[in-house]
Protein backbone atom coordinates (compact mmCIF):
# COMPACT_ATOMS: atom_id res chain seq x y z
CA UNK A 1 0.00 0.00 0.00
CA UNK A 2 1.84 3.40 -1.14
CA UNK A 3 -0.93 5.98 0.58
CA UNK A 4 -2.10 6.37 4.51
CA UNK A 5 -5.64 5.74 5.45
CA UNK A 6 -6.53 9.54 5.03
CA UNK A 7 -4.69 10.49 1.77
CA UNK A 8 -6.43 7.58 0.37
CA UNK A 9 -9.62 8.66 1.53
CA UNK A 10 -9.54 11.55 0.14
CA UNK A 11 -8.71 10.40 -3.12
CA UNK A 12 -11.55 8.17 -2.85
CA UNK A 13 -14.23 10.47 -2.31
CA UNK A 14 -12.74 13.12 -4.88
CA UNK A 15 -12.54 10.26 -7.74
CA UNK A 16 -15.43 7.88 -6.58
CA UNK A 17 -18.36 9.58 -7.76
CA UNK A 18 -16.94 10.16 -11.81
CA UNK A 19 -16.08 6.44 -11.61
CA UNK A 20 -19.28 5.19 -10.57
CA UNK A 21 -21.01 7.82 -13.28
CA UNK A 22 -18.66 6.19 -16.17
CA UNK A 23 -19.15 2.66 -14.76
CA UNK A 24 -23.29 2.97 -14.77
CA UNK A 25 -23.23 4.70 -18.32
CA UNK A 26 -21.40 1.18 -19.73
CA UNK A 27 -23.24 -0.98 -17.20
CA UNK A 28 -26.27 0.40 -16.27
CA UNK A 29 -27.11 -1.15 -13.19
CA UNK A 30 -25.92 0.25 -9.76
CA UNK A 31 -24.74 -2.51 -8.33
CA UNK A 32 -22.64 -3.69 -10.89
CA UNK A 33 -20.94 -0.59 -11.35
CA UNK A 34 -20.54 -0.09 -7.74
CA UNK A 35 -18.62 -3.33 -7.74
CA UNK A 36 -16.53 -2.18 -10.80
CA UNK A 37 -15.72 0.86 -9.80
CA UNK A 38 -14.86 -0.04 -6.35
CA UNK A 39 -12.80 -3.36 -7.79
CA UNK A 40 -10.50 -0.49 -9.00
CA UNK A 41 -10.01 1.10 -5.92
CA UNK A 42 -9.20 -1.67 -3.84
CA UNK A 43 -6.26 -2.38 -6.72
CA UNK A 44 -5.17 1.38 -5.97
CA UNK A 45 -4.75 0.49 -2.25
CA UNK A 46 -3.16 -2.51 -3.07
CA UNK A 47 -0.80 -1.19 -5.24
CA UNK A 48 3.03 -0.84 -4.33
CA UNK A 49 4.14 2.21 -6.00
CA UNK A 50 2.53 5.76 -5.85
CA UNK A 51 0.42 6.65 -9.15
CA UNK A 52 1.23 9.52 -10.74
CA UNK A 53 -2.23 10.38 -12.07
CA UNK A 54 -4.87 9.49 -10.31
CA UNK A 55 -7.53 10.80 -12.25
CA UNK A 56 -6.67 9.67 -15.41
CA UNK A 57 -5.82 6.23 -13.71
CA UNK A 58 -9.61 5.81 -12.16
CA UNK A 59 -11.03 6.53 -15.36
CA UNK A 60 -8.96 4.31 -17.53
CA UNK A 61 -9.36 1.56 -15.31
CA UNK A 62 -13.07 1.43 -14.43
CA UNK A 63 -13.35 1.51 -18.29
CA UNK A 64 -11.51 -1.27 -18.82
CA UNK A 65 -12.84 -3.19 -16.15
CA UNK A 66 -16.49 -2.57 -17.57
CA UNK A 67 -15.62 -3.48 -20.92
CA UNK A 68 -13.92 -6.87 -19.62
CA UNK A 69 -17.16 -7.84 -17.47
CA UNK A 70 -19.18 -7.10 -20.65
CA UNK A 71 -17.00 -8.58 -23.34
CA UNK A 72 -17.60 -11.60 -20.39
CA UNK A 73 -21.72 -11.39 -20.60
CA UNK A 74 -24.16 -13.22 -22.52
CA UNK A 75 -25.86 -12.15 -25.25
CA UNK A 76 -29.18 -11.96 -23.55
CA UNK A 77 -28.26 -10.55 -20.41
CA UNK A 78 -26.40 -7.57 -22.71
CA UNK A 79 -30.26 -7.02 -24.07
CA UNK A 80 -32.00 -7.34 -21.00
CA UNK A 81 -29.82 -4.64 -19.54
CA UNK A 82 -29.62 -2.60 -23.35
CA UNK A 83 -25.74 -2.62 -22.93
CA UNK A 84 -24.29 -2.81 -26.33
CA UNK A 85 -23.41 -6.22 -28.16
CA UNK A 86 -20.05 -5.20 -29.36
CA UNK A 87 -17.57 -3.97 -25.91
CA UNK A 88 -16.01 -0.78 -27.46
CA UNK A 89 -12.16 -0.56 -28.65
CA UNK A 90 -9.94 -0.55 -25.78
CA UNK A 91 -8.61 3.50 -26.33
CA UNK A 92 -12.61 4.33 -27.16
CA UNK A 93 -13.19 7.80 -24.68
CA UNK A 94 -16.87 6.31 -23.15
CA UNK A 95 -17.86 9.53 -22.04
CA UNK A 96 -16.52 11.20 -25.91
CA UNK A 97 -19.11 8.61 -27.01
CA UNK A 98 -21.89 9.95 -24.94
CA UNK A 99 -21.17 13.88 -25.63
CA UNK A 100 -21.55 13.01 -29.36
CA UNK A 101 -24.63 10.65 -28.77
CA UNK A 102 -26.19 13.60 -27.35
CA UNK A 103 -25.32 16.16 -29.64
CA UNK A 104 -26.60 14.17 -32.47
CA UNK A 105 -29.99 13.64 -30.59
CA UNK A 106 -30.30 17.06 -30.30
CA UNK A 107 -29.41 18.04 -33.96
CA UNK A 108 -31.37 15.22 -35.33
CA UNK A 109 -34.66 14.38 -33.50
CA UNK A 110 -37.71 16.82 -33.02
CA UNK A 111 -38.83 18.31 -29.86
CA UNK A 112 -41.29 15.58 -29.44
CA UNK A 113 -39.07 12.91 -30.25
CA UNK A 114 -36.29 14.06 -27.77
CA UNK A 115 -39.00 14.74 -25.12
CA UNK A 116 -40.51 10.89 -25.50
CA UNK A 117 -36.65 9.81 -25.46
CA UNK A 118 -35.64 11.39 -22.42
CA UNK A 119 -38.82 10.11 -20.63
CA UNK A 120 -37.97 6.39 -21.23
CA UNK A 121 -34.18 6.50 -21.25
CA UNK A 122 -33.55 8.93 -18.74
CA UNK A 123 -36.42 8.93 -16.26
CA UNK A 124 -36.90 5.18 -16.99
CA UNK A 125 -40.59 5.65 -17.27
CA UNK A 126 -42.75 2.84 -19.41
CA UNK A 127 -44.29 3.25 -22.13
CA UNK A 128 -47.94 3.88 -20.77
CA UNK A 129 -46.33 6.22 -17.67
CA UNK A 130 -44.30 8.73 -20.65
CA UNK A 131 -47.78 8.57 -22.33
CA UNK A 132 -49.75 9.94 -19.36
CA UNK A 133 -47.21 12.27 -18.34
CA UNK A 134 -46.69 13.96 -21.90
CA UNK A 135 -50.72 13.29 -22.54
CA UNK A 136 -50.27 11.56 -25.70
CA UNK A 137 -51.23 8.05 -26.42
CA UNK A 138 -49.15 4.95 -25.87
CA UNK A 139 -48.85 4.71 -29.73
CA UNK A 140 -47.70 8.00 -29.90
CA UNK A 141 -44.82 7.10 -27.66
CA UNK A 142 -44.11 4.24 -29.67
CA UNK A 143 -44.15 5.44 -32.70
CA UNK A 144 -41.90 8.42 -32.12
CA UNK A 145 -39.25 6.58 -30.48
CA UNK A 146 -38.95 3.78 -33.14
CA UNK A 147 -38.28 7.32 -35.51
CA UNK A 148 -35.77 8.56 -33.18
CA UNK A 149 -33.92 5.47 -33.13
CA UNK A 150 -34.03 4.70 -36.80
CA UNK A 151 -32.49 8.50 -37.24
CA UNK A 152 -29.80 7.25 -34.63
CA UNK A 153 -29.32 4.60 -36.42
CA UNK A 154 -28.46 5.90 -39.76
CA UNK A 155 -26.86 8.86 -38.47
CA UNK A 156 -24.26 6.63 -36.67
CA UNK A 157 -24.02 4.13 -40.12
CA UNK A 158 -23.00 6.69 -41.96
CA UNK A 159 -20.15 8.05 -39.04
CA UNK A 160 -18.84 4.00 -39.85
CA UNK A 161 -18.96 4.67 -43.50
CA UNK B 1 -40.05 -12.08 -40.48
CA UNK B 2 -43.08 -9.46 -41.34
CA UNK B 3 -43.12 -5.77 -40.96
CA UNK B 4 -45.69 -5.69 -38.75
CA UNK B 5 -43.83 -8.41 -36.41
CA UNK B 6 -40.18 -6.18 -36.82
CA UNK B 7 -42.51 -3.61 -35.54
CA UNK B 8 -43.54 -5.36 -32.65
CA UNK B 9 -40.14 -6.58 -31.91
CA UNK B 10 -38.93 -3.10 -31.95
CA UNK B 11 -41.29 -1.22 -29.55
CA UNK B 12 -40.82 -4.73 -27.34
CA UNK B 13 -36.87 -4.11 -27.03
CA UNK B 14 -36.81 -0.04 -26.80
CA UNK B 15 -39.87 -0.31 -23.88
CA UNK B 16 -38.80 -3.42 -22.12
CA UNK B 17 -35.71 -4.99 -23.40
CA UNK B 18 -35.61 -7.22 -19.95
CA UNK B 19 -38.96 -9.13 -20.99
CA UNK B 20 -37.59 -10.71 -24.55
CA UNK B 21 -37.35 -14.11 -24.99
CA UNK B 22 -34.21 -15.96 -25.55
CA UNK B 23 -35.92 -16.24 -29.44
CA UNK B 24 -36.61 -12.96 -29.32
CA UNK B 25 -33.28 -11.84 -28.87
CA UNK B 26 -31.48 -14.43 -31.72
CA UNK B 27 -34.65 -12.84 -34.20
CA UNK B 28 -32.89 -9.17 -33.30
CA UNK B 29 -29.33 -10.29 -33.40
CA UNK B 30 -29.86 -12.46 -36.73
CA UNK B 31 -31.73 -9.23 -38.70
CA UNK B 32 -29.19 -6.67 -39.29
CA UNK B 33 -31.64 -3.79 -38.94
CA UNK B 34 -33.00 -4.93 -35.66
CA UNK B 35 -29.61 -4.99 -34.53
CA UNK B 36 -28.67 -1.60 -35.82
CA UNK B 37 -31.45 -0.30 -34.08
CA UNK B 38 -30.45 -1.99 -30.80
CA UNK B 39 -26.92 -0.52 -30.98
CA UNK B 40 -28.60 3.13 -31.43
CA UNK B 41 -30.81 1.88 -28.30
CA UNK B 42 -27.84 0.98 -26.20
CA UNK B 43 -25.78 3.81 -27.30
CA UNK B 44 -28.99 6.38 -25.91
CA UNK B 45 -29.31 4.50 -22.81
CA UNK B 46 -25.48 5.19 -22.29
CA UNK B 47 -25.80 8.85 -22.91
CA UNK B 48 -28.96 9.40 -20.74
CA UNK B 49 -28.77 6.56 -18.56
CA UNK B 50 -30.37 7.67 -14.97
CA UNK B 51 -27.58 8.20 -12.64
CA UNK B 52 -27.87 7.37 -8.50
CA UNK B 53 -27.50 10.25 -6.12
CA UNK B 54 -24.01 9.42 -5.03
CA UNK B 55 -23.55 9.58 -0.99
CA UNK B 56 -20.14 9.59 -0.57
CA UNK B 57 -19.71 8.66 2.97
CA UNK B 58 -22.07 6.00 2.50
CA UNK B 59 -20.11 4.91 -0.18
CA UNK B 60 -16.83 5.07 1.77
CA UNK B 61 -18.10 3.14 4.30
CA UNK B 62 -18.92 0.54 2.24
CA UNK B 63 -15.65 0.51 0.87
CA UNK B 64 -13.75 0.41 4.28
CA UNK B 65 -15.98 -2.47 4.69
CA UNK B 66 -15.39 -4.33 1.73
CA UNK B 67 -11.54 -4.29 2.47
CA UNK B 68 -12.02 -5.42 5.82
CA UNK B 69 -13.73 -8.44 4.65
CA UNK B 70 -10.96 -9.30 1.77
CA UNK B 71 -8.87 -8.39 4.84
CA UNK B 72 -10.48 -10.96 7.23
CA UNK B 73 -10.83 -13.46 4.39
CA UNK B 74 -7.06 -13.23 4.05
CA UNK B 75 -6.51 -13.71 8.12
CA UNK B 76 -8.76 -16.92 8.03
CA UNK B 77 -6.04 -18.30 5.42
CA UNK B 78 -3.42 -17.53 7.39
CA UNK B 79 -4.82 -18.79 10.30
CA UNK B 80 -5.62 -22.31 8.84
CA UNK B 81 -1.86 -22.22 7.26
CA UNK B 82 -0.77 -21.74 10.83
CA UNK B 83 -2.79 -24.40 12.28
CA UNK B 84 -1.71 -26.67 9.46
CA UNK B 85 1.76 -26.00 9.79
CA UNK B 86 1.40 -26.38 13.53
CA UNK B 87 -0.10 -30.01 13.52
CA UNK B 88 2.81 -31.27 10.66
CA UNK B 89 4.91 -29.67 12.70
CA UNK B 90 3.38 -31.52 15.71
CA UNK B 91 3.36 -34.85 13.84
CA UNK B 92 7.04 -34.70 12.75
CA UNK B 93 8.06 -34.26 16.08
CA UNK B 94 6.13 -37.45 17.73
CA UNK B 95 7.81 -39.21 14.80
CA UNK B 96 11.19 -38.27 15.19
CA UNK B 97 10.46 -39.27 18.88
CA UNK B 98 9.11 -42.36 18.13
CA UNK B 99 11.41 -43.21 15.87
CA UNK B 100 14.27 -42.37 18.34
CA UNK B 101 12.75 -44.22 20.96
CA UNK B 102 11.93 -47.87 18.63
CA UNK B 103 16.23 -46.97 17.63
CA UNK B 104 16.90 -47.12 21.48
CA UNK B 105 15.45 -50.18 21.99
CA UNK B 106 16.98 -51.98 18.74
CA UNK B 107 19.97 -50.30 20.05
CA UNK B 108 20.60 -49.70 23.22
CA UNK B 109 24.72 -49.93 23.30
CA UNK B 110 24.95 -47.39 20.49
CA UNK B 111 22.60 -44.44 22.35
CA UNK B 112 25.36 -44.62 25.48
CA UNK B 113 24.78 -40.63 25.09
CA UNK B 114 21.45 -40.61 25.41
CA UNK B 115 20.19 -41.10 28.96
CA UNK B 116 16.09 -41.49 28.54
CA UNK B 117 16.58 -44.29 25.88
CA UNK B 118 19.55 -45.79 28.08
CA UNK B 119 16.53 -45.99 31.17
CA UNK B 120 13.86 -47.73 28.91
CA UNK B 121 16.14 -50.03 27.98
CA UNK B 122 17.44 -50.73 31.24
CA UNK B 123 13.67 -51.40 31.89
CA UNK B 124 13.49 -54.39 29.60
CA UNK B 125 16.09 -56.09 31.00
CA UNK B 126 15.35 -55.29 34.39
CA UNK B 127 11.86 -56.92 33.87
CA UNK B 128 13.40 -60.12 32.17
CA UNK B 129 16.09 -60.64 35.17
CA UNK B 130 13.17 -59.80 37.90
CA UNK B 131 10.54 -62.23 36.34
CA UNK B 132 13.24 -64.89 35.94
CA UNK B 133 14.36 -64.36 39.92
CA UNK B 134 10.63 -64.15 41.36
CA UNK B 135 10.02 -67.52 38.92
CA UNK B 136 13.38 -69.20 40.60
CA UNK B 137 11.80 -68.11 44.48
CA UNK B 138 8.48 -69.44 43.87
CA UNK B 139 9.92 -72.48 42.67
CA UNK B 140 12.27 -73.53 45.20
CA UNK B 141 10.01 -71.91 48.19
CA UNK B 142 6.22 -72.09 47.59
CA UNK B 143 3.52 -74.13 45.79
CA UNK B 144 4.54 -74.43 42.27
CA UNK B 145 2.72 -71.52 40.37
CA UNK B 146 2.57 -70.61 36.27
CA UNK B 147 5.09 -67.79 35.25
CA UNK B 148 1.92 -66.95 33.25
CA UNK B 149 -0.25 -65.86 36.05
CA UNK B 150 2.99 -63.54 37.67
CA UNK B 151 3.00 -62.24 34.07
CA UNK B 152 -0.56 -61.11 34.97
CA UNK B 153 0.56 -58.15 37.03
CA UNK B 154 3.29 -56.82 34.74
CA UNK B 155 2.56 -53.28 36.48
CA UNK B 156 3.82 -54.01 39.84
CA UNK B 157 6.79 -55.93 38.82
CA UNK B 158 8.27 -53.63 36.28
CA UNK B 159 11.71 -52.32 37.44
CA UNK B 160 11.93 -48.24 37.95
CA UNK B 161 13.94 -46.26 35.58
CA UNK B 162 17.13 -44.81 36.45
CA UNK B 163 17.41 -41.53 34.90
CA UNK B 164 21.29 -40.13 33.92
CA UNK B 165 20.91 -38.07 37.81
CA UNK B 166 20.06 -41.15 39.11
CA UNK B 167 16.77 -40.17 40.23
CA UNK B 168 14.16 -42.77 39.97
CA UNK B 169 11.44 -42.58 37.45
CA UNK B 170 8.56 -44.50 36.20
CA UNK B 171 7.95 -45.19 32.96
CA UNK B 172 4.55 -44.00 32.54
CA UNK B 173 5.66 -41.19 34.30
CA UNK B 174 8.67 -40.91 31.91
CA UNK B 175 6.09 -40.91 28.91
CA UNK B 176 3.80 -38.67 30.60
CA UNK B 177 6.76 -36.04 31.00
CA UNK B 178 7.26 -36.32 27.11
CA UNK B 179 3.95 -36.04 26.11
CA UNK B 180 3.71 -32.70 28.28
CA UNK B 181 6.79 -31.58 26.13
CA UNK B 182 5.79 -32.14 23.00
CA UNK B 183 2.25 -29.87 23.92
CA UNK B 184 4.47 -27.19 25.30
CA UNK B 185 6.35 -27.03 21.86
CA UNK B 186 3.14 -27.17 19.94
CA UNK B 187 1.96 -24.80 22.03
CA UNK B 188 5.11 -21.81 21.39
CA UNK B 189 4.92 -22.81 17.78
CA UNK B 190 1.11 -21.67 17.66
CA UNK B 191 1.36 -18.53 20.02
CA UNK B 192 4.86 -17.43 17.69
CA UNK B 193 2.71 -17.82 14.18
CA UNK B 194 -0.19 -15.91 15.65
CA UNK B 195 2.26 -13.08 16.91
CA UNK B 196 4.10 -12.61 13.71
CA UNK B 197 0.60 -12.70 11.80
CA UNK B 198 -0.72 -10.61 14.26
CA UNK B 199 2.07 -7.98 14.18
CA UNK B 200 1.55 -7.55 10.01
CA UNK B 201 -1.89 -6.88 10.31
CA UNK B 202 -1.32 -4.34 13.01
CA UNK B 203 -0.39 -1.41 10.91
CA UNK B 204 -3.38 -1.67 8.92
CA UNK B 205 -5.89 -2.30 11.97
CA UNK B 206 -4.49 0.86 13.81
CA UNK B 207 -5.27 3.12 10.40
CA UNK B 208 -8.53 1.90 10.66
CA UNK B 209 -8.86 2.20 14.46
CA UNK B 210 -7.90 5.87 14.22
CA UNK B 211 -10.79 6.42 11.00
CA UNK B 212 -13.20 4.99 12.32
CA UNK B 213 -12.21 6.80 16.17
CA UNK B 214 -12.26 10.12 13.85
CA UNK B 215 -15.77 9.75 12.14
CA UNK B 216 -17.52 8.19 15.82
CA UNK B 217 -16.18 11.45 17.14
CA UNK B 218 -17.64 13.41 14.62
CA UNK B 219 -20.90 11.64 14.63
CA UNK B 220 -21.31 12.43 18.58
CA UNK B 221 -19.96 16.34 17.85
CA UNK B 222 -23.15 16.29 15.46
CA UNK B 223 -25.46 14.70 17.49
CA UNK B 224 -24.31 16.76 20.82
CA UNK B 225 -24.87 20.24 18.95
Amino acid sequence: MSYTASEFETLYRQFFPSAMRLAMSMLHDENEARDAAQEVFVRMWESEGAIDNPAGFVMRSVRNTCISRIRHLDIRDKVHQRIMLEAPPDDCDIEQMNQATRAAMDRLLTNRERQMVEKVYSEGLSYKEAAVSLGVTVSAVNKNLVAAMKKLRNHFKNIEI
Amino acid sequence: MTDQQKDILIAKMLESPASLSAYEVEMIIGDEELRDIYDASSRVDSALHPMPSIDVDAEWNRFKARISRKRFALGRVLRVAAAVAAVMLVAVSVILRVERFEYVKAEPESSAHNPGARSVSKVVKDSHNLLVAVENDLQAEAPRRSVASLKKQPETNVKVVEEANGEPIDIDEYLRVQQARIDNDLALCAAEVYEDQYNQIRPMLDAFDDDYSDLDNTIQSVIMQ
